[in-house]
């Protein structure tokens, strides 16, 4: 089902990077907003966008689709890198291979 | 989050509850079994919710047709159903249990499920055991895992759940952003996962079915995960009998889900998922064991 989040101005500008994974997120969760409203700092899981445990697996098929990562469960980071849509691009940028 | 009431702190004592699992361990069977009908009696006194909800459903069950008119006798039963099935998970998962009273059916489809090498979810319902049902996917020839939320697990539960070593080691915790990515991983690796998927806990991931003649939302979510990873889903009831054994039987929900399947292409999935828990009901009206507002209808 669709998600309807209100659509607000971000408080926090996206960097080019972080437009382009929000593009992404929103294609594969299904999202009802713009990727450009998205505010990279917003907490993803839960409050926030509201996102669920199903969501958060979609989000890491589609990076390992996009970005060859392979996102493991049980990963002490992932309460990190789920965080939000500026700690998701930070870690893909981080391990993207090159 | 939805407002169902299962969503609280269980109920439960945890001074009783030590004082059940000592007895138990110490003095046998038979002699604990003697504390069924004063818990009975105490939740049906002290805890005026279980009562309605238990009035309720067996209400429910009737209208359809499919039991008799209720009666005040027929709660206190279906309470000390209950408390039986507490009495039974102190001595299955502290091992126990004689094994020679686990009767297992079906166990074939969960075989043939294995060979195709995508896992397997044994999805069942709080209706009968729990614990018999875990029995069953341990016995699996690959490792066996279960889904549960456990932000509102009373003292209880947490107290009887020590005595079985592993319990903490083969669960999934929902709740956490990476509860379902773990699961994935678990049934790509040709784990044998275990949901009860009849508690919605989020209302965007759940649909409203008829259950026993009335709307009542279940998750859309365990039927999704296997969509998503082609697992291929066996309904696992496990009762127990009246001669205190238990009976575990399978069936194939369907075949194997597509990935391309949404919420509502899904929906005939969770209506035959809601038709086998109806059956369920009507051949053991006192196994249904969720005693809160199922229907939402308030209480």
């Amino acid at each position: 089902m669709p998600l309807s989040v209100t659509a607000t101005a971000p408080l926090h500008e996206q960097t080019p990077f972080e437009h382009e994974v929000a593009t992404h997120l929103v294609d594969a969760v299904q999202l009802d907003m713009d990727p450009h409203d998205i505010d990279p700092e917003t907490p993803l899981f839960g409050e926030g966008l509201g996102l669920d445990s199903i969501d958060v697996l979609e989000i890491a098929l589609m990076v390992n689709t996009q970005y060859g990562i392979k996102l493991e469960s049980h990963d002490d980071n992932n309460r990190e890198i789920f965080h939000s849509l500026r700690s998701l691009a930070h870690y893909i940028e981080a391990h993207r291979p090159s | 989050m939805s407002a169902n009431t299962w969503l609280r702190p269980e109920k439960g004592n945890l001074v009783i509850g030590r004082l059940l699992i000592w007895v138990a361990l110490h003095l046998g069977y038979h002699i604990t079994a003697l504390f069924r009908w004063p818990a009975t009696l105490y939740y049906a006194t002290f805890y005026p919710s279980v009562r309605r909800a238990s009035w309720r459903y067996l209400t429910h069950l009737h209208n359809v047709g499919r039991g008799q008119q209720p009666h005040y006798g027929m709660v206190l039963a279906h309470i000390y159903a209950y408390s039986t099935n507490i009495l039974d998970r102190i001595y299955l998962l502290s091992g126990r249990f004689p094994p020679h009273k686990i009767h297992i059916h079906g166990r074939d489809y969960l075989l043939d499920a294995l060979k195709q090498q995508k896992g397997c979810i044994i999805m069942g319902a709080h209706i009968g055991s729990f614990d018999v049902l875990r029995y069953f996917g341990i016995d699996a020839p690959v490792r066996f895992r279960m889904l549960m939320y456990r932000r509102f697990l009373g003292e209880t539960s947490r107290l009887i759940e020590t005595l079985a070593p592993t319990f903490q080691a083969d669960l999934i915790e929902l709740g956490h952003a990476d509860s379902m990515l773990t699961t994935f991983n678990a049934l790509k690796q040709g784990e044998v996962v275990g949901i009860l998927a009849d508690r919605a806990h989020d209302d965007s991931r759940s649909v409203p079915v008829t259950f026993l003649g009335q709307t009542a939302r279940l998750p859309a979510g365990p039927h999704q995960l296997a969509a998503r990873t082609g697992a291929p889903v066996v309904l696992v009831s496990a009762i127990r009998q009246k001669n205190g054994s238990y009976h575990i039987a399978c069936r194939r929900l369907t075949d194997t889900l597509s990935q391309g399947e949404t919420q509502s292409t899904l929906h005939p999935h969770i209506l035959a998922y809601a038709r086998w828990m109806e059956d369920l009901c009507e051949q053991n009206p006192y196994a249904w064991f969720n005693f809160f507002d199922f229907w939402e209808e308030g209480l």
